[in-house]
Order: C-alpha cells, then sequence, then structure tokens
C-alpha cells in the first residue's frame, strides 16, 4: 500500500468528493446512527409513553440549558430521591390505612394527620 | 456456583444435588446480579452445614423472584446511567483523536464493575434473605420507579448532548438570500428537536414495531440517502 502513496489518497479525493452524494451520505448516516444506540438503551427504561417525560426533562435541560452530563445526572438524582420518597410515604400511608402498623411509633406527621382525619370520619359516620 | 459447591461437599452424590439445583432458567443484569448469587451463597452454605432447612424450591424461587427486580434495576442503574455517564466523559477526552477517553474508559469501567461486582457480592452474602425483603414488595418498587426516572433523564441528557441531527434546509428568496433556515425555526421551537424525533422513531420502530437495531439502521442508511438527496441533510464538510 505504501506504494501508492498521495496519488492514491488524490483519486480518492477526485473520485469522492466531500460534496458528492456518496460521501454526503456517509456522514449523514454517521450523525443518525447514534439515535439507534439511545434508543436501544431507551427500550430498556421507556415501557409506556409517559416514560418519555424524564428522557425529554433529561433532553431539555442538555440541549435547551446547556446543562452538562454529570450536572444533570445530579439534578437526576434528585429527582429520584424525591420521588422515591414520595412513594415510601404512599406506602406507609396505606400501611397505617389497613391498620397494620398500629404499634408504629415514629410515625410521620403527614400520615399521622391522614390517619387522625380517617378516624374522625370513620366515628362521624358511625354516629350518624 | 460449581467453586462453591465444590468447597461446601465432599460427596460427590452432594455436590451433583447441589449442583442440580442451580440448572433451573436464570438471567439477569450481570454487575447487580451478583448480589442474587451473594444471597443463595449463604443459602447453599447454610444447607451443606445443616443449620437452616433450606431446600432447592426456597433457593430457586428467591432466584426466579429476585431475578426481575434486580434486572429491572440494573438496566436503568448500569446500563442507563453509569454507561453513558462514562462514555460521555470519555468521550469529552477522547475529541480531536486523543486515546485517553478510551483508556480511561477500559479503567474506570472495569474497576467499578470488579469491585462493584465484589462489593455486591458479599452484601448478598452477608444480608442473605434480609435482602428479599428490601428488593420485593414496595420499597423494591419504589426504588425501580426511581432509578428509571433517573436514568431516563440521563439518556435524555447524553442524547441531547453527543447526539446530533441537523437540517440544512433552507429556502431562498429571489436575490439568492436564504429567508427560510429550517434548522433556526425548528431550534426556536424545541433546540434538538430533531435529533429528539429519531431517537423517538428508532425507540418505535424498536420496542413497538419490533423490528431489530440491525433493520432500523439500515432503514436510516435509506433516510439519510434520500435527504441528501433532496438537500435535507448536508453535513458540509470539505476536505
Amino acid at each position: 500500500m505504501c506504494k501508492m502513496g498521495t496519488s492514491v489518497v488524490e483519486l480518492i479525493k477526485t473520485t469522492l468528493p466531500m460534496d458528492g452524494i456518496a460521501m454526503k451520505t456517509l456522514f449523514t448516516v454517521g450523525s443518525l446512527l447514534p439515535c439507534v444506540g439511545i434508543a436501544i438503551l431507551l427500550k430498556q427504561i421507556v415501557k409506556q409513553v409517559t416514560d418519555f417525560i424524564p428522557y425529554l426533562f433529561g433532553f431539555t435541560l442538555a440541549a435547551s440549558m446547556g446543562i452538562n452530563l454529570v450536572s444533570a445526572t445530579v439534578i437526576a438524582g434528585m429527582f429520584a430521591v424525591i420521588n422515591y420518597k414520595i412513594k415510601m410515604l404512599s406506602v406507609s400511608r396505606a400501611a397505617v390505612a389497613g391498620g397494620y402498623d398500629d404499634d408504629e411509633e415514629d410515625i410521620c406527621v403527614p400520615c399521622f394527620l391522614w390517619w387522625r382525619t380517617y378516624m374522625t370520619m370513620r366515628t362521624t359516620k358511625q354516629r350518624l | 456456583m460449581l467453586p462453591l459447591v465444590e468447597d461446601l461437599y465432599d460427596n460427590e452424590d452432594d455436590k451433583a444435588k447441589a449442583m442440580n439445583t442451580y440448572t433451573a432458567f436464570f438471567n439477569t443484569e450481570p454487575q447487580l446480579g451478583t448480589l442474587i448469587v451473594g444471597i443463595t451463597a449463604g443459602l447453599e452454605e447454610a444447607r451443606a452445614s445443616g443449620t437452616e432447612d433450606v431446600d432447592d424450591e426456597t433457593i430457586n424461587g428467591l432466584r426466579a423472584g429476585l431475578m426481575g427486580p434486580i434486572a429491572g434495576i440494573g438496566d436503568s442503574l448500569v446500563v442507563g446511567t453509569v454507561i453513558p455517564i462514562l462514555l460521555g466523559i470519555a468521550m469529552g477526552m477522547s475529541t480531536g483523536g486523543s486515546p485517553l477517553g478510551a483508556i480511561f474508559y477500559i479503567v474506570v469501567w472495569n474497576l467499578f464493575a470488579y469491585l462493584g461486582m465484589r462489593f455486591l457480592y458479599f452484601k448478598g452474602y452477608s444480608l442473605g434473605t434480609k435482602a428479599v425483603e428490601f428488593l420485593i414488595g414496595a420499597q423494591g418498587d419504589a426504588i425501580r420507579e426511581s432509578v428509571s426516572i433517573l436514568g431516563g433523564m440521563v439518556i435524555g441528557a447524553v442524547s441531547a448532548t453527543w447526539v446530533s441531527v441537523t437540517t440544512s434546509l433552507q429556502l431562498l428568496n429571489e436575490a439568492g438570500e436564504p429567508y427560510l433556515v429550517l434548522q433556526d425555526k425548528l431550534n426556536e421551537v424545541f433546540p434538538g428537536l430533531l435529533t429528539a424525533v429519531f431517537v423517538i422513531a428508532c425507540w418505535f420502530l424498536m420496542a413497538k414495531k419490533r423490528m431489530s437495531p440491525i433493520k432500523v439502521m439500515l432503514l436510516l442508511v435509506v433516510v439519510a440517502f434520500v435527504g441528501v438527496l433532496l438537500g435535507f441533510f448536508n453535513p458540509g464538510l470539505v476536505y
């Protein structure tokens, strides 16, 4: 290959010019193919259409607000923590409503308030 | 499980019986999955020493019950979060042709995988069945959902940072000046709109239309060719 040298490179450059269809297509494909990679990742996470909201939120953070990847991860982590707390709160609520955790001492304030309202309502209903 | 079984039992029949337990179907995320292997290692040890009454069904029920949740968390956390972040950092390092990014990724990923898997294995071993309560049920569901939100957002940020689909379509007026540059208009609507559209289209083809990634790639080649012919795509590069 070394024998051919610059003449071959020149030949390639003239037969495959950058503004020709072949090279344009190749470079366009190059910019489109990462979409497939991202879509493969997304397939693991997005099961229904509403799951796209976190994806688009992350996309907006990076594309519109110019936040870089690691910072976006920190923000995403914060949202994950909030979601986890809310989920766990609803779990402990359900447990209180089911009456399993009567001897639970360190009950959280919203759950307790909800439970008290619920009990008051129930006793009022009984009276009526 | 073979090294463990070899170590725990002396009798060949017992070894065969123990190994037979692990022939049941088991498929999960390889990195986080070591947690399950750790738990079963603890159970197998208890069975061998006879301190606890553990039968095949306990072990296989546990493995079958945990492989789904662990795969769900692992896919979002490892495949959806850690790998894209590491690759993102590595790609930043490699911009301009430096090999540093590739080396960084190989070293950091393998260190992370090795240490993480080791940690999880021993964590599973020491937690034992307590880990099951943690992962199955309401708390496990909450973790899975939160982690998948995290993964989705990170993938969104990755695609906006590293994937760039742009159009060069512009309409010229009689004087030869462009009066409509489509990309600018699209950016006014939503920056990176085309990228998002292409990613979601690929997702739709693969997840809903059950096309294989290869077919989607070939389809993209066709799309690129047609787009270039129509003047929609133009990388605008010169030698």
